[in-house]
């Protein structure tokens, strides 16, 4: 009788769990896997959603598909994308989410909300600003991969050779909600039949405000993380040129006057290898006007960029993190007040390590 | 039983009744033989004795003098083991094993009994389930005389004890407990002498049903004693401390307690060097889990987590679905059955019908099956790549409860994904840290966790460093060897 | 004294390492960071380190007071406060237990229902996490902590999981170390402590080890590991996030597993959420198994049914908690009755124990 009993129970049990137990399917050829979706404006509270998803052909080619859609949330947007689509709509697979300038510049606050919220949105997908419409730029197709992985691929292309800082959506949303700091994005732009990279979006809170110039660049990276692989153009003075390449650099930030006024003093060590150059001889003579030069040049670039930055009360490259983590009891808001006005000191010392193999 | 029963209700004369009874039998040989010096009479089944013995070993003494009590003739016919005896059970049970029974009248209680049993067995042979490349290719027969002499011929010592006992009400099937006295503990012998000792069972046919029989979980799927045709793994074993058991009419001997670490293990691994050993016991763990997890885990990911596969594989994922009707469990489930089918048909069919069909079904109905889009490419290959893992296990039943094993797991992937193949996992777990064999734990030495049998469990480590008896097997006499002497290092050129 | 155990029941000391570290690593470490940095910011890894000494401490209370009397809970709140009084203390900490039980059984099905079906049901999935529960405590306690052991060994792996986001950390956010007051550090133990939790069945499996008194330092070492383990992932997680990011995330473990990309896998948060289904089995298993058997001692009921009654109440109260708002409200107030039992409670029952063991011995 015990057993039956017992019997009885796990048949139930397998039972109920069969027939109450089930869950979404989302079945790998039966869903639609968006890996690139763009935002652009239409007017104060709508805009307008395309996403990219790519086709996966038997002969293991990859097309294109686009879908365009535009509601006020945008979760209701893929909602929308989702009637149009023979399959169902998931997000999981995204690994590019793209902002038209025009969207950037009145806020991207609601749109990041559910980039956030949503779990199944990877943390290592990339997030940039287009200068132009996200929708004419997904719409084409580039290389043989889909126009996310194409997209994702370049961007990650980038972040490795040390054309932009890395940057993907945990480190967007660390600075996006920190109080602090402020966000950054890269820029992209169509261009004929490619995407390029055009420079690098500053966000203030969630408003676009000012892109940087490429130029200043490579010492805004500098500034923010020690890059592993860098290269960096100089123009010298008689029309020469010359290419440091294999760049890694190394910044020490240091604060004096913490009680009343901070000042902040960075040191950036920039060493690399001269692959290029125009001039005639590259002796020691020459060597060492390039690495006066070079230093010149980006303390300069420094120095401006940051005035910048003070003027338009934005703190990207994260001065607020340094002032904050030496001092004790610190007040947020007089940092803000102060921020402006603080006195940022960049030396750059650069060493030529190698100049390749003829002099 | 009949036959036992009428003698019981007729007192007077009752071996006379049990012969004329026994003369039903048409291979029932009774007759008198009155030219010789004292007549006597002879009973015996032609089929059982060996006709060869009874005419040259037997008959000759009997012709040749008088004899006048059965005395005489014990002492005149060459055997060491002839019984007189007017015990009508003990005359029935010999007459069945064989002997020949002799009498000087037939109405006489007494008779003798001589031993002339046909002794028909096949001729030892290489093992065939548990062949190994390296090490002796002997392997058990049917005969349990045999089977012994190969087990004492490599443990030529006065301490292996075999107790025996006969099993089965109408097999009456020799069955002998072995084991090393000094070194076995003896709560395992006891517990196998005890559970022979309650069997109740009609007919033993082999030891695998022994085994069946005595196991600790009869629901468990998983084998509780290791059956093993080699009897240098059953001399091995022994020395370890186990307990072995053989059965007449097998040519399995079984061995326990063990653990779930044993069916990992190949005896042919004491044979070649530890690394290489070592090697190949992880690669067979990793198969095994590779066998029972990767359907479920493709069956998993295809119908719940998309975002877990890389972008790369995405192509060759979904372009090799793209045109497949049926979900991944149902696809799954048509392969897993398919090769199961295969593996089926190759074991009923003789061998070599066998081994074209599992190539011939394995190729065509595989190609087959792509081409058509009823199965992606990616799965077929992966569903292979199982079967294979599931049979490098050494203890060919365990890989059998290993292709079963994935059914379930796959319908709970199919059920809840990845979290479905968790709780399969949780339950599986569970029973085998419940399971025991002989009573001894039988996830040892994981859990209880005993760091000192780790050394012959996943890896196996030199011979040197194994100077300790198992520590499950709770032996009596843990040295192996002493470990100072084996260890013992000599300085540089000394 | 109560008939002695049989041997075959024991296990061994050194297994006490893996009850009180596989008890107290359970959901807590999944969403413990924000509670803790809610009051301190980013010094939340000295409430952790603090409240692990606590812990320390309150597991040499409970050793004292179960080596002097070789029994468990029941016995002592028996001795100590007379067979009625006793049995009451006794019957309201297994009724925390269940409710404790609930909260780590629903806080789980939530963590599935949140990052991997938002469709499943509650109820089915909760009676076969319950089903293996019943699976497990039936086989006795050596089934148990075997569940106990296994439960650490085989997810060790996670650890290592924790080290891959410090390529994304930034450490200077650690900084300044010791900017809170004494309070703010006072205020913030509470949530550690409640991470901490478990290592007071102690009081329940007492008897079952063998030669107990030599079990301490095991228990010791196991706190001690979590202790680590916790400071580990509460540095990653300040490293990890700015504080205003932490501030919103609801289980940081968890996204900090959203960053993880290995080769043949591009998301490790699921493996992440599926792994974590056999840390969490050992708590409630423990957990019905000290419940059922608290009981069986007191009113000599058979240990079999009591734990399916027990089991269909967890089932209930689970499913009634339907969502985010309300298993909060719960976890909250088990949280802080659970906060009382270990804090206030244990010392209180230390310090009865022990007049009454002196007034004894005069009379």
């Amino acid at each position: 009788m015990k057993k039956k009993i017992k019997i009885a129970v796990v048949l139930l049990i397998i039972f109920s769990s069969y027939m109450f137990g089930r869950v979404q399917r989302q079945i790998l050829d039966d869903i639609n896997m968006p890996s690139a979706v763009g935002y652009d404006y239409v007017d104060r509270h709508t805009f307008k959603a395309t996403t990219v998803r790519p086709i996966y052909r038997p002969d293991k080619s990859v097309g294109n598909r686009t879908f365009i859609a535009s509601d006020e949330l945008s979760t209701q947007t893929f909602s929308k994308i989702n009637q149009q689509s023979s399959r169902q709509v998931v997000t999981g697979k995204l690994e590019v989410a793209l902002y038209s300038k025009e969207v950037a510049k009145h806020g991207i606050g609601d749109l990041v909300d559910s980039l956030q919220r949503d779990p199944s949105i990877s943390e290592r997908l990339f997030v940039a600003v287009v200068d132009g419409e996200t929708n004419k730029l997904l719409k084409k197709k580039y290389g043989d991969r889909d126009t996310g992985a194409y997209l994702s691929m370049l961007i990650e292309q980038n972040m490795n050779s040390g054309e932009l800082p890395t940057n993907n959506l945990h480190q967007f949303l660390n600075a996006y909600n920190s109080k602090l700091k402020d966000p950054f994005l890269p820029l992209i732009e169509q261009k004929g039949e490619n995407v390029h990279l055009k420079g690098i979006a500053l966000f203030k809170d969630d408003h676009y405000v000012k892109n940087l110039r490429q130029d200043q660049q490579f010492i805004f990276q500098a500034l923010i993380e020690n890059i592993k692989l860098g290269t960096y153009k100089l123009k010298l003075k008689n029309k020469k040129y010359a290419a440091i390449e294999n760049i890694n650099t190394k910044h020490t930030y240091r604060v004096v006057n913490l009680k009343k006024k901070p000042e902040i003093n960075v040191d950036v060590k920039v060493r690399g290898i001269i692959k290029e150059y125009t001039g005639k001889k590259t002796d020691e003579k020459e060597i060492a006007i390039i690495k006066k030069q070079v230093e010149k040049e980006l303390e300069k670039e420094a120095t401006a960029m940051i005035r910048t930055f003070q003027k338009l009360k934005i703190d990207p490259i994260g001065f607020g993190d340094q002032v904050r983590s030496r001092t004790r009891n610190f007040r947020y808001q007089q940092w803000l007040d102060q921020y402006p006005n603080v006195l940022v000191r960049v030396k750059v010392n650069v060493v030529i390590l190698e100049k390749g193999v003829v002099d | 039983m009949w036959f036992r029963k009428q003698p019981a209700e007729q007192q007077e004369n009752n071996l006379v009744a049990l012969i004329n009874m026994y003369k039903k039998s048409g291979d029932f040989v009774h007759f008198h033989h009155p030219q010789s010096p004292l007549p006597y009479w002879v009973a015996y089944f032609g089929t059982l004795i060996d006709v060869e013995i009874l005419h040259r070993d037997i008959l000759p003494y009997l012709n040749k003098s008088a004899f006048t009590t059965l005395e005489e003739i014990k002492a005149a016919l060459p055997f060491e083991d002839v019984l007189i005896t007017s015990d009508l059970q003990q005359i029935q049970d010999q007459l069945l094993l064989g002997s020949v029974l002799i009498q000087l009248d037939v109405n006489d209680r007494a008779c003798i009994l001589v031993r002339a049993e046909m002794k028909k067995a096949r001729e030892v042979t290489i093992p065939e389930e548990e062949y190994s490349v390296v090490g002796p290719k002997e392997a058990f027969v049917e005969s349990i005389t045999t089977n012994l002499n190969l087990v004492r011929k490599r443990l030529p010592i006065s301490e292996l004890t075999v107790k025996e006992f006969t099993i089965g009400t109408l097999s009456k099937t020799k069955v002998a407990v072995l084991f090393i006295e000094g070194i076995t503990n003896e709560d395992n012998v006891n517990t196998v002498c005890q559970r022979l000792n309650d069997l109740q069972f009609n007919q033993i046919l082999d030891s695998s049903i022994i085994a069946q029989l005595i196991a600790d979980n009869g629901h468990s799927l998983f084998p509780q004693l290791i059956d093993t045709e080699r009897s240098d793994r059953v001399a091995g074993v022994l020395a370890e401390g186990s307990v072995v058991i053989l059965v007449d009419g097998s040519s399995h001997a079984l061995i326990g307690p063990i653990s779930v670490m044993g069916l990992f293990n190949a005896f042919e691994d004491y044979y070649v060097n530890w690394q290489m050993s070592s090697a190949f016991r992880l690669i067979r763990v990793f198969a095994v889990s590779f066998s029972i997890l990767v359907t479920p885990i493709y069956v998993a990911v295809l119908t719940y987590h998309y975002q877990l596969i890389p972008k790369d594989l995405m192509v060759t994922l979904v372009s090799s679905r793209r045109n497949i009707p049926l979900p991944p469990i149902l696809e799954a489930i048509i392969l897993e059955l398919t090769i199961e089918l295969l593996r089926e048909a190759g074991a009923r069919l003789p061998s070599k019908v066998g081994q074209t069909i599992g190539i011939v079904g394995g190729i065509v109905i595989g190609t087959a099956a792509v081409d058509a889009g009823l199965t992606s490419n990616v799965l077929l290959i992966i569903v292979a790549l199982a079967a294979l893992a599931s049979f490098t296990t050494p203890v060919y039943r365990m890989g059998n409860t290993i292709r079963l094993l994935r059914f379930p797991f796959l319908l709970l992937a199919d059920l809840w994904g990845l979290l479905g193949i968790a709780v399969a996992f949780i339950f599986l777990m569970i029973h085998l840290l419940r399971l025991t064999s002989l009573g001894r734990p039988y996830l040892e030495p994981i859990y209880p966790p005993r760091f000192k049998d780790l050394k012959d469990s996943f890896i196996r480590v030199p011979f040197s460093l194994q100077s300790t008896r198992p520590v499950f097997l709770q032996t009596k006499d843990p040295q192996r060897f002493s470990k100072q002497k084996a260890s013992e290092v000599k300085d540089i050129d000394e | 004294m109560k008939t002695a155990i049989k041997d075959q029941f024991l296990v061994s000391p050194f297994l006490v390492f893996f009850l009180v570290h596989g008890m107290q690593y359970g959901v807590g470490p999944l969403s413990f960071q924000r509670d803790i940095a809610n009051y301190v910011g980013h010094d939340a890894w000295i409430p952790i380190l603090i409240s692990g000494i606590i812990v320390h401490l309150l597991i040499w209370m409970m050793y004292m007071m179960l080596n002097k009397d070789k029994g468990d809970l029941m016995t002592i709140h028996q001795r100590t406060f007379g067979k009625w009084l006793g049995n009451l203390l006794s019957l309201l900490i297994i009724l925390y237990v269940l409710a404790e039980s609930v909260t780590v059984l629903r806080s789980y099905i939530e963590i599935v229902q949140v990052w991997m079906f938002p469709l499943l049901k509650t109820w089915p999935f909760a009676l076969v996490l319950l089903f293996s529960v019943y699976y497990v405590v039936s086989g006795g306690f050596r089934t148990v902590t075997g569940v106990c052991f296994l439960a650490v060994v085989l997810p060790a792996y996670l650890i290592l999981t924790f080290f891959v986001p410090i390529q994304f950390s930034d450490f200077r956010n650690l900084l300044p170390v010791f900017d809170h007051s004494l309070f703010d550090i006072a205020k913030s133990i509470k949530g550690a402590v409640l991470a901490f939790s478990g290592f007071e069945y102690g009081l329940f499996y007492y008897p079952f080890i063998k030669q107990p008194e030599s079990s301490q330092k095991w228990a010791h070492l196991g706190n001690l590991f979590t202790t680590c383990l916790y400071l580990l992932i509460m540095i990653v997680t300040l490293g990890f996030f700015d504080q205003g990011y932490l501030q919103k995330v609801i289980w940081p473990t968890l996204m900090m597993w959203k960053i993880i990309k290995l080769p043949f896998v591009e998301r490790f948060e699921i493996i992440g959420v599926t792994s974590w289904a056999v840390v969490m089995l050992p708590i409630i298993c423990l957990m019905f198994w000290s419940a059922s058997r608290g009981i069986k001692e007191m009113f000599k009921l058979k240990q079999r049914n009591v734990l399916a009654v027990l089991l269909f109440l967890c089932l209930i109260v689970s499913c009634i908690l339907i969502d985010r708002e309300t298993i909060e409200q719960y976890n909250t107030i088990v949280g802080e009755i659970g906060f009382w039992i270990l804090f206030a409670y244990i010392p209180f029952l230390f310090i009865c124990y022990h007049i009454r063991f002196k007034m004894r011995k005069k009379i």
